[in-house]
């Protein structure tokens, strides 16, 4: 298994699948500090793992909810199958850790609009984990469009990069496909990938 | 054609505010307002009437020079010259600027004329048609035969309503925004309140409190907060009310890129609000009631019906996302450089009719949607790493398909951005009255057709050259190809390659450059050195194009401002190995700052030892010089000792046999 291209980030390094022999990377788009590395297998566009900054920090109030969460011991916060897990104080956990989350964050407990601007993600399950001694933050779910249907499944883990700063930069690792049997096929896949994860001192 | 756009949309109560509780006001009052509104449209028609503007050149001229006005009669000279009709026509005209060129027929039709500022304007066949609006005889650039392009409408088009003296004003303002507010916490509309007032305050300084800007930004103001406009929740009317505050207090901070990689339209708008605020509120007070826009026009360039809200894209680009919904924030939208409410708005205005410039250019029919690009069947814009954006592709069929890119490794991804090579960036600044897009020589010798550049795109050679062409208009940003990646890091890798961003000459003579990504990219000025290496490809070392000529040189005509996806090659961990690189040489830095640690260390050992060495020389030697000091003495004493003892044994007569005393050292 070779070891992943993403280093620029927290992620020292990581043992990716042998059929992920396609590289890719893309940097600055988004505000001239964020980048992107992708694996996939060959020239197909999914599945894909990746590691990903947004290219801006959060601060104060906005990140306060999803550092609390880090500080937690590792423990479900939402699962969308579990009545224990979606009680309302499960929720607003979600709710205060969202913002951070990109566009998994526009999921159906932090955003309840309808019309065109309701969410475009279903949050089936968020959280803590403990990956290599370090808690990271775990959600599980698919984007959708007005028809509710599953479009692209995501599975991805939010990292503080460097707690210390009060500025709270966040990097992702996940996966994502637009195959819904491709996604639970690469589930064990990933598990490893993850496992295989050395972080940056 | 993607420029054959609808007509805008009439809204059911144009022409005035309607307020939710607002009085309604005197129709006499109202329709007087019309009348005035109407003489102002008409009178900017007139102006724009190159029949009306040749009379009143004509008219106003005080003094001409014929000889000039003969050089410039253009073709068949000869001819023109001898025609006596002709020759009593242009005696009668007296231009008043002897550069103002007219183009004749031999009988002494006047073709065309163009002022002092190059712009050739021909009065076509449509001027000759009875019956025909003024404005409509207007026949200015290329593509204006094109069915649909409105080239009648002036600026003023974009006014939705008159401005209401009693209404438009700061207090005013501040009344919507209590409507529009209304469901926020005290605490939090207090603070908002605040920010308000004194975005407002400081729009009134820059733009001036009379100035036409300023009334057209305040009467934006209140059609952002109506509540029948298009905006869909009074969340967003709010931050639109906020974002066009920030913007004319200052846009050089209010417009950032974050969360929507595309620099070129964000810079576009920047410059724009820059250099023509009342343009840009009078097109956002248009968007927000009619979906769409008149763009373009200016430098001779047809304008054209902007569309943002075409049907079927089901309200994309008025929909808040997660960013853009959010409670506009100086910190969090500014500071934070996330995609603000108006930021959607701009990016779907300009990066439309980028999509449309490229349209024209190269036959294609595709539409740009900047934001929620799901709820537009066809297209694919979900994902975690997704900006929402979609260009689709307009099939045989009508229906709108999501286009494709190719990536460097073969890869098919979803296109998320417009169309924004260096050509079609130039063409939307053009005809916006952006100063143009600055391009390295290098790299604008590529865009060359029969020796012209692009419309807009103004080629540099150096700093200095760049300077000099920007001195004519110290203060006045333009648009600037760069490379990104050196911008933002003078070469660590941050940022994306080819970007476009906003330069300006400042008061001493500085390049100041514009960024939209986060503050300290900001408004930088930097050495001329560093200018010429982030402009000129030549010195771009390991720039990686997405398109490349046979060669394996950048095809720069269709390499696109924004960011791209570079292959990496299989099995090999590039960025590992650029840091391991890094590593390497921290490292053996750290191993020679050691090495020469030790060797100072061992260099004061050495000092201090004989520094030791040579107290101890000293000491010695000058106890020696003591010992000797002291036998000289004792050696004086005894021999005084010895010859009295001498002289009293000869006083004595008596021998004297004691030897004489010698000198004697002790051993040091």
């Amino acid at each position: 298994m070779p070891s992943t291209l993403s280093s620029t980030g927290v992620i020292k390094s990581m043992r990716l699948p042998e059929s992920y022999t396609g590289h890719s990377k893309s940097i600055g788009g988004n505000g001239g500090e964020d980048w992107i590395y992708s694996h996939y297998p060959g020239k197909e566009r999914y599945p894909e793992i990746s590691v990903r900054y947004s290219g801006f920090p959060f601060f104060g109030n906005t990140a306060d909810g999803f550092r609390n969460l880090l500080k937690l011991e590792p423990q479900v916060i939402f699962d969308a199958s579990s009545p224990r897990h979606s009680r309302e104080q499960n929720q607003n956990l979600v709710r205060e850790a969202s913002l951070p989350l990109g566009n998994s964050g526009n999921n159906q407990i932090f955003n309840t609009k309808s019309g065109n601007e309701a969410p475009i993600f279903f949050l089936e399950k968020m959280e803590v984990q403990n990956i290599s001694q370090k808690n990271v933050l775990r959600v599980q779910g698919y984007f959708h469009g007005p028809d509710k249907a599953p479009q692209v499944f995501l599975d991805c883990v939010f990292i503080d990069a460097d707690p210390k700063s009060e500025e709270v930069r966040i990097e992702e690792l996940y996966l994502e496909t637009d195959n819904k049997g491709l996604f639970d096929a690469e589930q064990a896949n990933f598990e490893q990938v993850l496992k295989s994860i050395d972080w940056q001192n | 054609m993607a420029d054959v756009e609808e007509k805008p949309k009439e809204i059911a109560n144009e022409g005035g505010d309607r307020d939710a509780g607002d009085a309604k006001r005197d129709g006499s009052k109202v329709d007087d307002e019309y009348k005035t509104l109407d003489q102002a449209r008409k009178d900017e028609a007139d102006k724009l009437n190159p029949k009306k503007q040749l009379e009143r050149l004509f008219s106003e001229t005080q003094e001409g020079s014929t000889k000039a006005l003969w050089e410039g009669t253009g073709k068949n000279y000869a001819e023109i010259a001898k025609n006596p009709e002709v020759q009593k026509k242009l005696q009668e005209a007296k231009v008043k600027d002897p550069s103002a060129k007219l183009e004749v027929t031999a009988n002494g039709e006047v073709l065309s004329f163009a002022p002092n500022n190059g712009e050739k304007i021909d009065l076509g066949k449509e001027a000759k048609k009875e019956n025909v609006p003024v404005a409509e005889s207007v026949k200015v650039g290329e593509g204006s035969s094109k069915p649909g392009a409105d080239k009648t409408k002036a600026p003023s088009d974009n006014v939705v309503r008159p401005f209401d003296p009693q209404k438009d004003t700061i207090d005013g303002v501040m009344k919507t925004f209590d409507q529009v507010s209304a469901n926020l916490p005290p605490d939090v509309r207090e603070q908002k309140r605040k920010e308000l007032q004194e975005d407002l305050q400081k729009s009134a300084e820059r733009l001036g409190p009379e100035s036409e800007a300023f009334k057209s930004m305040l009467r934006t103001q209140n059609v952002l907060g109506d509540r029948s406009n298009l905006l869909g929740n009074d969340q967003n009317r709010l931050n639109a009310m906020l974002g066009l505050a920030a913007r004319g207090a200052d846009p050089s901070n209010a417009n950032r890129q974050g969360a929507n990689p595309f620099c070129a339209l964000i810079s576009e708008s920047r410059i724009e609000q820059q250099n023509n605020f009342q343009k840009y509120a009078d097109e956002t007070a248009s968007l927000a009631m009619k979906g769409g826009c008149f763009r373009g026009g200016e430098n001779g360039t047809p304008r054209q019906w902007v569309d943002i809200n075409k049907k079927e894209y089901n309200g994309a680009n008025f929909a808040a996302g997660p960013e853009s919904g959010q409670l506009y924030n100086r910190d969090f939208h500014q500071k934070g450089g996330k995609l603000d409410y108006l930021g959607q708005l701009d990016a779907a205005k300009i990066g439309q009719e980028t999509t449309m410039a490229n349209n024209k250019a190269n036959g294609l029919n595709q539409e740009f949607i900047a934001a929620n690009a799901h709820l537009v069947d066809g297209a694919k814009s979900l994902g975690q790493a997704s900006p929402g954006g979609a260009l689709l592709e307009r099939g045989s069929d009508g229906k709108l398909q999501q286009v494709m890119d190719k990536e460097s490794d073969g890869r098919l991804v979803a296109a998320k951005a417009p169309p924004t090579t260096l050509d079609n960036v130039a063409r939307v600044n053009y005809a916006n009255g952006g100063g143009g897009l600055m391009v390295h020589e290098n790299m604008a010798r590529d865009f060359m057709v029969n020796g012209k550049l692009p419309e807009g795109m103004t080629a540099f050679k150096d700093a200095a050259d760049l300077k000099a062409k920007l001195a004519a208009n110290p203060g006045k940003e333009y648009q600037i190809a760069t490379n990104g990646t050196m911008v933002a890091s003078g070469g660590e890798g941050k940022g994306h390659g080819l970007h476009a961003q906003s330069v300006k000459v400042d008061d001493k003579g500085n390049l100041v450059f514009g960024n939209n990504w986060s503050d300290k990219h900001n408004n930088k000025t930097y050495s001329d050195e560093f200018v010429n290496a982030f402009t000129d490809p030549k010195k771009w070392d390991g720039y990686q194009p997405s398109y490349t000529n046979p060669d394996g040189s950048p095809d720069w005509r269709r390499e696109k401002a924004g960011p791209k996806t570079d292959k990496v090659d299989n099995n090999t961990d590039t960025q590992q190995k650029d840091r391991d690189a890094q590593k390497k040489k921290e490292d053996e830095e750290k191993e020679r700052e050691k090495a020469k640690q030790k060797e100072k260390e061992k260099k004061e050992q050495e000092e201090a030892e004989k520094k030791k060495q040579d107290a101890k020389i000293k000491a010695e030697q000058d106890a020696k010089i003591k010992a000797e000091q002291s036998a000289q003495e004792k050696h004086k004493e005894d021999l005084a000792n010895w010859r009295a003892k001498q002289e009293a044994a000869k006083a004595k007569g008596i021998d004297f046999s004691e030897p004489e005393p010698t000198l004697k050292i002790a051993d040091t």
